[in-house]
């Protein structure tokens, strides 16, 4: 028999493996763990992630039961009673919880996700507010105007299987470029406290390199700015965006919509989080 | 000799294909089958280790290790593994040879789709 070898471990798999008898456990748990570990290191997707944890799931059950009638066939009755207790409860405890892993993981229209949404919703939205505070509300910066909150959180699908839930903390709003020079001064000198507001809260410039004052003073010199300014500031799990688009009337004079949301990925297995490609991005 | 056709479960057949060419570890196995079988069979560790079971006690495989991958264990076909891949391999040429005999299948028949 070979040594058994500390490898990758895998929490709730390792507990379905309760569900075998103990000696094929001590024989190819850790070589099944292993196997579960390299199938999913070559997975390239969350989509591909969850159709091996559900291949998974489905085969336990199978390959534990024959495992078992094996085992009954070659020790006798006597262990027949140790199936039916300990380890059929740890195991089947734990292929409950595998499934309900991946029903929340899978959960782009699911109930799961939505339940999971609402233990996260107000802390989020807290945050979110929180976050529009101590900017010192960008849009009243930029619009003169009070921001309104919105109290609204929604789970929302992403790309693939993942979910997240997201929290905007200030209504979305258009404000007009005006053209004049005393309007342009203004916008600029808006601009340009928002922008040191964001770096002094830590907001990093997306990763399409684009700054609030470049998109606002390029847009007066008539440049077309795709993708447009976006900044990110990470706070644990949840990532707070500060969003700018430009709107184009023609005619009329081009406006800014700003908005300062937070979201908090659902993710079962831990992914960190990623900002969502951006048009121009190869990836996207 | 009198050889007994058609004794491996479907699973059993694929891990001896698999291991047909060179020793392997679990999840290399899986992958031979899974381009083996045209992406149509897929196994999960469960299945996998319960036919490899099999298939160690029955003597037709054996455990190798690597000292530069300690982490995994290798199978290897063994002699007789080996002659009862070959048998099985012969039951399904003389059925497949069967087969075009009684027009059952075209003759540019390939796995997975008849063209």
């Amino acid at each position: 028999m070979a040594v058994r070898r500390k490898i990758a471990p895998h929490p709730f798999y390792r507990m379905t493996l309760f569900l075998y008898p103990r000696t094929y456990r001590h024989e190819y748990g850790d070589q099944m763990v292993q196997t579960l570990q390299d199938m999913l290191d070559e997975t390239d997707s969350s989509l591909a992630r969850m159709s091996v944890w559900l291949r998974v799931a489905i085969e336990i059950p199978l390959s534990a039961l024959k495992e078992n009638v094996n085992a009954i066939g070659e020790g006798g009755m006597n262990k027949l009673t140790k199936i039916s207790n300990k380890r059929l409860v740890i195991g089947g405890v734990a292929v409950l919880v595998l499934v309900a892993g991946i029903a929340i993981g899978m959960g782009r229209y699911s109930i799961a996700g939505g339940t999971a949404s609402i233990f996260y919703e107000r802390s989020l939205h807290n945050v979110a507010v929180a976050q529009n505070s101590a900017l010192s509300h960008p849009l009243t910066a930029l619009s003169g105007r009070t921001a309104t909150f919105t109290d609204e959180c929604a789970a929302v699908p992403t790309n693939n299987i993942k979910m997240e839930i997201n929290c905007e903390a200030s209504e979305r709003m258009y404000t007009k470029l005006g053209q004049s020079t005393a309007d342009k001064a203004t916008m600029l000198q808006s601009v340009s406290e928002v922008a040191a507001a964001l770096k002094e809260e830590g907001y990093q410039s997306g990763s399409n390199g684009v700054t609030l004052t470049n998109l606002v003073v390029g847009t007066y010199e008539g440049k077309d700015y795709t993708p447009d300014a976006f900044y990110e500031k990470f706070i644990g799990k949840v990532v707070c965006t500060f969003d700018t688009s430009i709107a184009y009337a023609n005619p009329g004079q081009p406006a800014i919509n700003i908005s300062l949301g937070c979201s908090r990925l659902l993710d079962p297995f831990g992914k960190p989080y990623r900002s969502a490609p951006y048009y121009g991005d190869p990836n996207y | 000799m009198d050889r007994k056709y058609n004794q491996l479960p479907q699973v059993a057949f694929c891990i001896l294909l698999a291991l047909g060419l060179k020793e392997r570890h679990g999840y290399e196995i899986i992958k031979q089958i899974e381009e083996d079988s045209n992406d149509k069979i897929h196994l999960g560790p469960g299945a996998l280790y319960t036919s490899i079971k099999q298939l160690l006690k029955k003597g037709l495989i054996i455990e190798v290790t690597k000292p530069d991958d300690s982490k995994r264990r290798y199978y290897k076909l063994t002699g007789d593994g080996s002659r009862i891949l070959e048998d099985e391999l012969e039951y399904y040429r003389n059925a497949l040879e069967l087969a075009k005999e009684r027009r059952l299948v075209k003759d540019s028949y390939q796995y997975g789709r008849a063209s």
